[in-house]
């Protein structure tokens, strides 16, 4: 809350970024990660997405919510991204790869590493939809209506997809475990 | 399962997440070289215009770093978030208007709208882009940088993809030694490469991304002697097309490269 607070009163275009970089860049970046697989990737996305929220300081007054705001910017950067040439070249066959046998991979996990790594990469396999919602509700601790304006999807919408994304992480943890 | 997920962000971050960190000077230097290129946007348009439509065949010496290749487009998704998109993909072009609309004021007349090409050619000459629908005419970009392009209209657009997967790096030799080959030995935080030449021009291969480049030069005389320069040359972002560097010095163990 603090933080949310110096990014508002800021006294400069450059200590605005700063301020929101600190705060937002890192669980940003994670967010990215989850479309693109790929670090580098990510953090080139979110250096974009604060490029972009540099340019719409003089706008910052009507933000009603930084940080619906700028995960906004970010999913539909990240939604961009997934449209290049570049990472259906490079990603689309990795991500094939691992959704088709998603359980002998999982398989091995349970083997080589704990179940928590094993929940988390499950949710990373999620298709995007159920992906999103789970990600934004749990791990970022939006509310219902936050994320329904962030996807602009109807609040229902958001409830059905988090119901049925953890059916499906259900059952994928049931068939491992 | 609710359960589980409570407390998912901890698990998270101490699995999937762990290798997460971002850099927060490259925001800035971002920004700046967005900021320094704006003044030009101006000289650029009219560039475009007087080079590409009087003047084709003239040399553009204010944008001699940057070469165009028909094939630089395959593939290329091409955006600006307030004008909006263009994806090439075997030869057809989709035109895309904004997806997102940032509520920043725009020419309402240069925003893009839909439309889809099926016949699409793509012409280079020098950094310029000239897009045909079979023999008809319907974008001109200019190339302004690696990822960025210019538009008829003066409307920039960036892609993630370098457009262009090589740069030339040329070594005029101004010194005393008679150089019959050279090589350059590359490192990047990614990979480490050797890369020959015969006539002193190295084709550099350009990787998604690299920030910073070592490249140390072994020459090998017409007398049969090498030598390695100790001084590497660091190129520091390598967005260029095209660099040149002059090796100086009156004998073998004084050869110094510079810029």
């Amino acid at each position: 809350m603090e933080q949310i607070e110096t990014i508002a009163t800021s006294q400069s275009k450059e200590q605005w970024l700063n301020a929101l970089m600190d705060e937002f860049a890192l669980p940003l970046t994670k967010l990215a990660y989850t479309y693109t697989s790929d670090w580098g990737k990510a953090q080139e996305i979110v250096q974009d997405v604060f490029v972009t929220c540099y340019n719409q300081y003089a706008k910052r007054a009507s933000i009603q919510s930084y940080k619906a705001w700028i995960y906004r910017i970010t999913i539909n950067r990240a939604k961009d991204f997934k449209k290049t040439a570049w990472y259906k070249r490079i990603f689309l066959v990795d991500r094939w790869l691992e959704e088709k046998p998603a359980t002998v991979q999982i398989e091995k996990h349970v083997i080589e590493r704990d179940r928590d790594l094993l929940l988390s990469e499950a949710i990373l396999a999620l298709p995007e939809k159920y992906r999103n919602v789970i990600i934004l509700y749990y791990y970022e601790q939006f509310s219902v209506k936050d994320i329904a304006g962030i996807l602009n999807i109807s609040e229902n919408t958001v409830k059905t997809q988090l119901k049925r994304g953890r059916d499906k992480l259900k059952i994928i943890l049931e068939e491992v475990l | 399962m609710e359960e589980q997920l409570k407390n998912i962000r901890e698990k998270m971050d101490a699995t999937v997440f762990q290798a997460a960190s971002f850099n927060k000077q490259a925001v800035h230097q971002k920004i700046k070289r967005r900021r320094s290129w704006l003044p030009s946007v101006v000289a650029i348009l009219f560039l475009v215009i007087v080079a590409g439509y009087v003047a084709v065949g003239l040399t553009n010496e204010q944008s001699a770093d940057y070469k165009s290749f028909a094939n630089d487009l395959d593939g290329v998704y091409l955006e600006n978030f307030d004008y909006g998109s263009f994806m090439f993909s075997d030869g057809q072009l989709t035109v895309r208007s904004p997806q997102w609309i940032s509520g920043k004021s725009v020419e309402e007349d240069k925003v893009l709208r839909d439309a889809h090409y099926e016949n699409v050619v793509v012409k280079a000459q020098d950094d310029f882009y000239y897009i045909y629908d079979g023999e008809t005419l319907i974008f001109t970009f200019q190339k302004i940088a690696p990822r960025m392009l210019v538009d008829q209209n003066g409307i920039q657009y960036t892609t993630i993809i370098y457009l262009g997967d090589k740069y030339t790096l040329t070594v005029k030799n101004t010194s005393a030694v008679e150089v019959q080959t050279a090589e350059i030995y590359m490192k990047t935080s990614e990979l480490e490469e050797t890369i020959l030449s015969d006539d002193l021009q190295f084709s550099i291969p350009r990787q998604a991304h690299h920030n910073k480049v070592t490249l140390t030069l072994t020459v090998h005389t017409t007398t049969g002697e090498s030598y390695t320069l100790p001084e590497s040359v660091i190129l520091e972002g390598a967005y260029e097309d095209t660099y040149t560097f002059t090796l100086t010095g009156d004998s073998l163990e004084k050869l110094q490269l510079k810029d």
